[in-house]
C-alpha cells in the first residue's frame, strides 16, 4: 500500500479487528476507522481554549509589556531571558526551586505512597483516615499559608513552638531563620500536597489484579517483597505519571509561600513561581511593583523549559513503553 | 455492576444539573430610555456596596443613592473588581466603563498615556481648594491636567501601650534607649516591632527628612550616588544594628504589617510600627477588652539629625475614564465629584477606616476629633505629609530596598552587599524603561 | 512474613511456635498499622480542630492561649456573617457548578482520547501525547491577559457557561494522561473478548472498560474537582458579577486587603471543605471496589 500524501498515518489497531480490513479504504475511512476522531474532541477543546492564550504568553515574553502600559508593548526579542540569565538573584532562586522540588516531591511521593498503600488494606475508620488527609489538600493554598504562618509564629501564639515549650525545646524560629525557613516552607507543601499521591494511587492500586499478589505471595514473597517486585513494576506507568504531576503542581507552588514568608528572609525561600507573581504583579496590592508581563512571561518559558525537562526525563525513564511508538 | 451504574448515572444527573444552571439566563435586562445615561463606576468589591462588612454597605449604597437622587437622569452601575492593577488596566482599555477607583501607585503612568480625562471642567468653582493641597498637586504634576480626585490617605505610626512607656520616643536614639532599657528588664520580651517587608513604605519619609532624593526632575534615579547612599548606610546601620542588638524580634525580617500583629495581639512586644488604621481594624478585635485602653500612638520616630520627620502617605483615587461620549464624561465626572464630596468622604472613610481627604471633614465631624489614632495621624500629615515621588520606578524602588533590609537585617546579606542588589537591580530596570 | 516463609521448611516440633509467632507477628502487624494511621490523622487533623476551635473563640483566646481548643465562650458570629451579611451560599452554589461541570466535561473528552492514545499505535503518537502534556507545563500566570481578550471576543466573559467551558479545558491535557494510564493498565484481552462477541467500540467502552476503569475515573474526577474548587486566578479575572464569584474568589473578596479577623478566614475555609468532604466519602467507596479485579477475572 502506497500513498503518497498522507497527512494522517492510517491507524492500526494493536489487535487486528474482527471484520475484514481492505486496501482500497478511502482517507476518510482510514481516518475514522484510526485514533484521531477519539481524540478530535479534546484536542479542538484544547486549541479553542488554551492554544492562543500559551502562544500569545510566548509572544508577550519577548516584548517589554507592563501592566501600566498594556497596550504599548515593543517586540524585543530575547532580551527578556538574557537579563534573567545575567540576573544572580534569578539564578539563585532557581536553585532553591530545584532543592524545593527535588525534597518535596520525593517528601509527597514516599508520604503519599506509604498513606496509599496503609489505608488501602482494611481497616476500622479508613474513612476517617482518608477524609483527614485529604481535607489538608482541600483548603486553598493561600489560606493553608495563612494557618501555618500563624502555627509557625515566632510570638508566643506559635502553636508548634508552644507544643515544643511543653516538652522542654526552647523557641525555634520557623520563618526568619535562613535554614528552618526553608525547612518550613518545604514542610508545608508536603504536608498540604500528600493527599494528591495518595488518592491517585489508591486509583492505581485498585487495578493490580489480585492474582497477581495471591501467586506472589503463596511463592513467600513478605510485604515488601511483594511491593518493590509486583505492585510497584506493575503501576510503574501510574507512578511516572504522578511523579511529574507533583513535579510540575510543586515547581509552580507560589501561594503558600507568599503567605508564608513572603520569599523572605531576604529571598531565601523565594522560588521562580513566587518570582514569575512578584515580577509580573508585584508583591502585593500596596507596594506595586514593576508589573512587568513581559519578563513573567519570561520567566513562565523558563518554568516551562526546566519542567519539560523533567518530564522528559521520568517519561524515558518510567512510562513511554515500546508499544506507545 | 450496580455500583458502577449508580455512578454512572449520578455523573449524568450532574452533567444535565450543571449545565443547566450554567446557561440558564443570567442577567436580567436593562431598560435604557434615551433619557438616561448609564455610566459603570469600577471599583473593588471592599469599597463597594458589594462588601461582606455591613458598615461598608451602608456607607457606599448611600453614596449611590444620593448621587440617584440629586441627578435622576443619570444610572450608576457599580460593578466591582478584585482590586489588582492587571484587572483595572484591561477593564480601562474595554473601554466600558467610566470611572475607576485605583491605588495612586498607579494613576502617573495611566495619566501620562491619556487613559483619564480632566475633571476641572465639572468641578465647580473653588473646589479644589477643599482637599489637601498635595492631593491636587500630585495629581496635577503629570501634565497639569487633573485625571482623579483623592478619595483617602492613609499614613504609618507609631502605636505604643502606654503602661509601658510613658512618653512615646521621638528620635531613633530616644527609640533605641528605650527598646535597651526594656530588654534588660524583660530579656524574653521585645519593646516594638516592625515589617520589614514593609520597611520602605515606613522610612521612605524619614530618608527624604535626611535630605535624601530618589529620581531627579528627569526621572534618573540618584538614590545611590555619593550622598544619598550615606544616608541610606546610616539608616540600614541603625536598624541592622537593632536587629544585630537583638532589640526587634527576627521575626520581623519575613512580617508584613498584618502578619506581625500576633506579636503584638500575644502582648510580646509593647509598641510597633503600624498603618493608622491598625487601631480599627486590627487591635479593636483582636486584643482583650482590658487592654485596649492601654494603646496610643504618636508619629513615627525620626532620625537623630532630621529638625522634622516625614510621612509617607498613601491612598486611592478615583479616576475619570477618558471617553469620546461627552453625555457619559459629564455624568461621570460628576459621580467622581459626588464620590468623594464632603458626605461621601465622610461617611465612606469612617466605615473603611481611612483618613479623609478634605480637611474639614476632620475638623468638623465629631468622629475624627474624637478619635486619638486619628488626630495623630492627622498632626504627622499636616507637618510632614510626604507622597513618594510619581516615577515609574517607585515601585521597584518600594520592593528593591525593603528587600535589602531584610535580606540585611537577617543576615542573608551584608549592608553593602544588599544595597548595591538592590541598587544593580534598579539601575537594570531604569536601563530597560528608559530604552523604549 | 518473613519467618513465616523460614518456618514453613521446618520439622513438625516447631508448629506449637510458628503459631504463636503468627498470632504475636498479626497482632503488632495490626498494631503498627493503626498507630501509623492514628499519626497521621493527627498530623492533618490537628491544625483543623485548631482551625476549627480558632473559629468560635474569642479573638484574643487565640493569640493568649495557642494549645487550648475548647474555647472558653463559643461564638457563632462570624459564621452569621459569612452566610447573612456575605452571599456565601450562592458562590457555594456557583463553585459546584463551576467545578462539576469543568470536570465533567474534561472526563468526558479525555475518555475518549485517552481510549484513543491507549488502544490504537500510530505514527505521531508520543509526539501528540508529548504536545498534550506541552500544554500542561506551561504556567498560565501571564496567559491570563490574552485569556481575558478572548473570552471577552467570544462573549464568555462575566458568564456562568464560560467558566464551566473554560475549567472544562484547563484538565484536559492532565486527565488524558491520567486516563490513558489507567487504561494501559486494563489488558487488551477484555477489549479483544468484547470484540469477539460483537460489541462495538462505544459498548466496549462503556459497559467493558468503564467497570474497570472506576476507581481511576473517581479518583480523576476527585482530584480534578478539587483542583477546580480551588482555582482562583482566573475566575478573579474573568468574572464581575459579584454573584457569579465561586467560593475561592468570594472567602478572598470576603477577608479583603485590610481584613484582620482570623475567625473570619478559619470560619471561610473550614466551610470551604465541607463540600468537597462529601463529595469524596460518597465517591470514595469506588476508589476501593474489587471491581477491577472482578472484571479480568471474567
Amino acid at each position: 500500500m502506497i500513498t503518497k500524501f498522507r497527512f494522517f498515518p492510517p491507524g492500526r489497531e494493536r489487535v487486528a479487528k474482527p471484520r475484514n480490513v481492505s486496501n482500497q479504504r478511502t482517507f476518510l475511512e482510514r481516518f475514522i476507522s484510526g485514533p484521531w476522531p477519539w481524540l478530535l474532541p479534546a484536542i479542538l477543546m484544547l486549541l479553542v481554549f488554551r492554544l492562543y492564550p500559551l502562544l500569545s504568553q510566548l509572544y508577550i515574553s519577548m516584548t517589554d509589556m507592563r501592566i501600566a502600559t498594556i497596550n504599548q508593548a515593543n517586540f524585543i526579542g530575547l532580551a527578556n531571558y538574557e537579563f534573567l540569565l545575567n540576573d544572580r538573584a534569578f539564578i539563585s532562586t532557581v536553585l532553591f526551586t530545584f532543592v524545593y522540588t527535588i525534597v518535596g516531591v520525593a517528601g509527597q511521593f514516599i508520604i503519599g505512597f506509604g498513606l496509599a498503600l496503609l489505608l488501602n488494606q482494611p481497616m476500622f475508620g479508613r474513612l476517617v483516615y482518608r477524609l483527614a488527609i485529604l481535607s489538608a489538600w482541600v483548603i486553598s493554598s493561600l489560606i493553608v499559608g495563612y494557618m501555618w504562618r500563624l502555627m509557625l509564629s515566632e510570638s508566643s501564639a506559635g502553636v508548634l513552638n508552644a507544643w515544643l515549650a511543653v516538652v522542654g525545646i526552647d523557641r525555634v524560629s520557623w520563618l526568619s531563620d535562613l535554614t528552618t525557613a526553608k525547612i518550613s516552607v518545604i514542610g508545608v507543601n508536603i504536608w498540604r500536597s500528600v493527599a494528591f499521591t495518595m488518592v491517585f494511587m489508591l486509583g492505581g492500586l485498585q487495578t493490580v489484579p489480585l492474582e497477581i499478589l495471591e501467586a506472589a505471595k503463596v511463592d513467600g514473597a513478605n510485604a515488601w517483597q511483594r511491593l518493590m517486585r509486583v505492585i510497584v513494576p506493575y503501576l510503574r506507568p501510574l507512578i511516572g505519571l504522578n511523579l511529574i504531576f507533583v513535579t510540575i503542581a510543586t515547581f509552580n507552588v507560589y501561594e503558600q509561600i507568599l503567605a508564608l514568608t513572603g520569599g523572605g528572609p531576604g529571598s531565601a525561600t523565594e522560588t521562580v513561581g513566587l518570582s514569575m507573581f512578584k515580577v509580573a504583579f508585584g508583591s502585593s496590592i500596596g507596594t506595586g511593583g514593576l508589573g512587568l508581563l513581559g519578563r513573567g512571561a519570561a520567566i513562565g518559558t523558563v518554568m516551562f523549559i526546566i519542567t519539560f525537562i523533567f518530564a522528559l526525563i521520568y517519561l524515558r525513564l518510567w512510562i513511554f513503553t515500546k508499544e506507545d511508538d | 455492576m450496580s455500583k458502577y451504574v449508580r455512578f454512572v448515572s449520578f455523573m449524568l444527573v450532574a452533567v444535565m444539573l450543571s449545565l443547566s444552571l450554567s446557561v440558564a439566563p443570567t442577567m436580567a435586562q436593562d431598560e435604557e430610555s434615551d433619557e438616561v445615561i448609564t455610566i459603570r463606576y469600577l471599583t473593588p468589591q471592599w469599597a463597594s456596596s458589594r462588601d461582606g462588612r455591613v458598615e461598608r454597605q451602608i456607607a457606599f449604597q448611600s453614596v449611590i443613592d444620593s448621587f440617584h437622587l440629586t441627578n435622576p437622569n443619570i444610572r450608576l452601575q457599580e460593578v466591582v473588581y478584585d482590586g489588582s492593577q492587571v484587572t483595572a488596566a484591561q477593564e480601562i482599555l474595554s473601554g466600558e466603563i467610566d470611572a475607576i477607583w485605583i491605588n495612586n501607585f498607579w494613576y502617573p503612568e495611566w495619566q501620562r498615556a491619556g487613559y483619564f480625562a480632566d475633571i476641572t471642567p465639572y468641578l465647580p468653582e473653588g473646589e479644589e481648594a477643599e482637599f489637601f493641597d498635595w492631593t491636587i498637586e500630585e495629581l496635577r504634576s503629570i501634565n497639569g491636567e487633573l485625571g482623579a480626585l483623592w478619595h483617602n490617605t492613609d499614613t504609618p505610626i507609631f502605636f505604643y501601650r502606654s503602661d509601658v512607656l510613658d512618653e512615646a520616643p521621638q528620635t531613633w536614639s530616644e527609640l533605641r534607649a528605650a527598646a535597651e532599657a526594656f530588654r534588660a528588664d524583660n530579656p524574653r520580651d521585645y519593646l516594638f516591632t516592625m515589617p520589614m517587608r514593609n520597611w520602605f513604605q515606613l522610612n521612605a519619609g524619614m530618608y527624604a527628612a535626611l535630605g535624601g532624593e530618589l529620581v531627579d526632575e528627569d526621572g534618573v534615579p540618584v538614590l545611590f550616588e555619593d550622598g544619598n547612599r550615606e544616608i541610606w548606610l546610616e539608616m540600614f546601620e541603625f536598624f541592622v544594628g537593632m536587629g544585630l542588638d537583638n532589640l526587634i524580634p527576627s521575626e520581623a525580617a519575613v512580617n508584613t504589617h498584618d502578619s506581625q500583629m500576633p506579636l503584638v495581639y500575644t502582648g510580646d512586644v509593647s509598641a510597633f510600627y503600624g498603618n493608622n488604621n491598625m487601631f480599627i481594624r486590627a487591635l479593636q478585635s483582636n486584643l482583650p477588652p482590658d487592654e485596649l485602653e492601654l494603646w496610643e500612638a504618636a508619629p513615627l520616630p525620626r532620625p537623630d539629625n532630621a529638625e522634622t520627620g516625614l510621612y509617607v502617605a498613601g491612598g486611592w483615587v478615583i479616576a475619570l475614564v477618558a471617553n469620546d461620549d461627552e453625555a457619559r464624561q459629564e455624568a461621570a465626572a460628576r459621580w467622581v465629584h459626588h464620590a468623594t464630596a464632603f458626605n461621601a468622604n465622610r461617611d465612606t472613610n469612617k466605615a473603611g477606616g481611612w483618613v479623609p481627604t478634605r480637611p474639614a471633614v476632620i475638623e468638623q465631624d465629631p468622629f475624627y476629633a474624637e478619635d486619638r489614632f486619628m488626630q495623630v495621624t492627622l498632626a504627622a500629615l499636616n507637618e510632614g505629609g510626604y507622597v513618594r515621588p510619581f516615577t515609574p520606578l517607585i515601585g521597584v524602588i518600594t520592593e528593591q530596598m525593603a528587600l535589602a533590609m531584610a535580606s540585611a537585617f537577617s543576615g542573608e546579606a551584608s549592608i553593602e552587599d544588599a544595597l548595591s542588589a538592590a541598587e544593580t537591580t534598579i539601575m537594570a530596570e531604569y536601563a530597560a524603561l528608559s530604552s523604549d | 512474613m518473613a519467618t513465616l516463609a523460614n518456618h514453613v521448611h521446618q520439622r513438625p516440633s516447631h508448629i506449637q511456635r510458628l503459631r504463636k509467632n503468627l498470632r504475636f507477628e498479626v497482632i503488632t502487624r495490626v498494631l503498627i498499622r493503626y498507630s501509623l494511621a492514628l499519626l497521621a490523622t493527627f498530623i492533618f487533623v490537628y491544625p483543623l480542630i485548631w482551625l476549627a476551635s480558632a473559629s468560635v473563640k474569642p479573638n484574643w483566646e487565640i493569640y493568649r492561649q495557642p494549645l487550648q481548643l475548647i474555647p472558653s465562650e463559643v461564638q457563632w458570629d462570624v459564621y452569621e456573617r459569612l452566610f447573612q451579611t456575605a452571599p456565601f451560599a450562592r458562590y457555594m452554589t456557583n463553585s459546584v457548578i463551576y467545578a462539576l461541570g469543568g470536570s465533567l466535561i474534561s472526563l468526558a473528552f479525555s475518555i475518549l482520547a485517552a481510549y484513543g492514545l491507549s488502544r490504537y499505535r500510530f505514527r505521531g503518537k508520543r509526539l501528540t501525547m508529548v504536545l498534550i502534556l506541552t500544554v500542561q507545563l506551561i504556567p498560565g500566570l501571564v496567559s491570563m491577559i490574552p485569556l481575558y481578550l478572548m473570552m471577552r471576543w467570544l462573549g464568555l466573559f462575566n458568564t456562568q457557561h464560560g467558566m464551566v467551558l473554560l475549567y472544562g479545558s484547563l484538565r484536559i491535557p492532565w486527565a488524558i494522561w491520567v486516563l490513558k494510564g489507567y487504561f494501559d493498565t486494563i489488558p487488551i484481552e477484555l477489549d479483544e473478548s468484547a470484540w469477539i462477541d460483537g460489541a462495538s467500540k462505544f459498548r466496549t467502552i462503556w459497559q467493558i472498560l468503564m467497570p474497570v476503569l472506576v476507581p481511576g475515573l473517581v479518583a480523576a474526577f476527585i482530584i480534578i474537582f478539587i483542583g477546580l474548587w480551588n482555582e482562583f486566578a482566573l475566575a478573579s479575572v474573568l468574572l464581575r458579577n459579584p454573584d457569579y464569584l465561586p467560593v475561592s474568589v468570594g472567602t478572598y473578596v470576603l477577608l479583603g486587603p485590610d481584613e484582620s479577623d482570623f475567625r473570619l478566614t478559619a470560619a471561610a475555609s473550614l466551610v470551604n471543605i465541607i463540600p468537597i468532604l462529601l463529595i469524596f466519602s460518597v465517591l470514595q467507596r469506588y476508589l476501593v471496589s474489587g471491581l477491577a479485579a472482578g472484571a479480568v477475572k471474567q
